[in-house]
């Protein structure tokens, strides 16, 4: 069904692209080929990773860490986790949904995925270079922590709906 | 030899991963065949809206390579500017550290902080064009939970943030 929305969104820009203006439809196919190009290695290696870990790691370790009678101590673990690791939100995604589908709750699997998107250790000096280390440091302290408190905010909230 | 190193460094992750599998394809093949798969039942769930997503990345590309977006949020004061830094943040594609020289000029021309924040937030985390992915990959309840709690989260962490740092500087005056 999803996808079923969004095809016909596409057709419904490509439409609108074409009749205002068939050149910038070429920058459109040029931007999907070169946007494919980069994103899909990436993708595929991610998906290979998560499909390791579901096969590989334990579900019960999964669940001990990550899971539902962690509330407190597994979104701090999941944050630390998404803090150090950087890369495309997207990696955050397929990685978080195949730990929840091993068991881990949702409020880790939030929390990983703030924690990955908006605290990156790795953009930590470029981030201090263009905005001064007194910005990067209140940002990198307070995204830390609102990370967790999101993770169990949405866990709580699925809960109850 | 230095396009081979530029060509492995480039492709770290991807080469990690099959490194990896291989070696768990030789010590236990019946975990590999496993993993394998796993790996084939995802990628044909995953592939379509992949390229749907990766379709309205590259509309949306189009749409916000426009310096009218930049200079609508750079002259854009009080409640505008923050709205105008959510909307940004949601539509533009890619990772965020373009946005670190964005905030920096921003804040260099007297934007508030807490606009940079949520720019710089909304940016790595709520993005419309990966939303077709998400919702795909989480749900939709929980991928709308998670923006509308994001959403709210991030306007307090750019108040905090603000609060903070005019205490450092303070202090550090």
């Amino acid at each position: 069904m999803v996808e079923l929305i969004y095809l016909l969104l596409i057709i419904f820009f490509t439409i609108i692209v074409f009749v205002k203006d068939k050149n910038k439809l070429k920058i459109v196919g040029k931007g999907f080929k070169h946007v494919t190009l980069s994103f899909t290695p990436y993708v595929l290696a991610i998906i290979l990773i998560a499909s390791i870990i579901q096969v590989c790691v334990p579900q019960n370790i999964i669940t001990r860490y990550l899971g539902e009678d962690n509330q407190i101590i597994a979104p701090v673990i999941a944050a630390f986790f998404g803090a150090i690791f950087d890369g495309p939100t997207i990696v955050a995604f397929v990685l978080g949904a195949s730990l929840l589908e091993s068991g881990a709750s949702i409020t880790a699997i939030i929390a990983f995925i703030s924690s990955f998107s908006m605290v990156g250790l790795i953009a930590f000096p470029l981030e201090k270079k263009e905005l001064g280390i007194r910005f990067t440091l209140v940002r990198f302290i307070v995204t830390v922590v609102f990370t967790v408190i999101i993770g169990i905010a949405c866990g709580i909230i699925m809960k109850k709906i | 030899m230095k396009k081979i190193i530029s060509l492995l460094k480039s492709n770290l992750l991807p080469i990690i991963s099959v490194a990896a599998f291989l070696v768990i394809f030789i010590v236990s093949p019946e975990k590999g065949e496993k993993i394998a798969v796993k790996f084939k039942d995802t990628c044909i769930d995953t592939i379509p809206i992949l390229l749907l997503m990766f379709a309205l990345l590259a509309f949306i590309k189009v749409a916000m390579d426009s310096d009218v977006i930049k200079n609508t949020i750079e002259k854009s004061k009080g409640v505008k500017s923050v709205l105008f830094a959510y909307m940004f943040g949601m539509l533009v594609s890619g990772p965020i550290y373009p946005g670190y020289s964005l905030g920096n000029m921003l804040i260099k021309k007297g934007m508030q902080v807490r606009v940079v924040v949520i720019m710089l937030s909304v940016w790595a985390t709520l993005k419309i064009p990966l939303l077709p992915f998400e919702v795909k990959a989480l749900g939709i309840k929980l991928t709308a939970v998670r923006w509308i709690v994001t959403a709210i989260s991030i306007f307090f962490m750019a108040l905090l943030s603000e609060k903070m740092l005019k205490v450092v500087d303070n202090k550090g005056e």
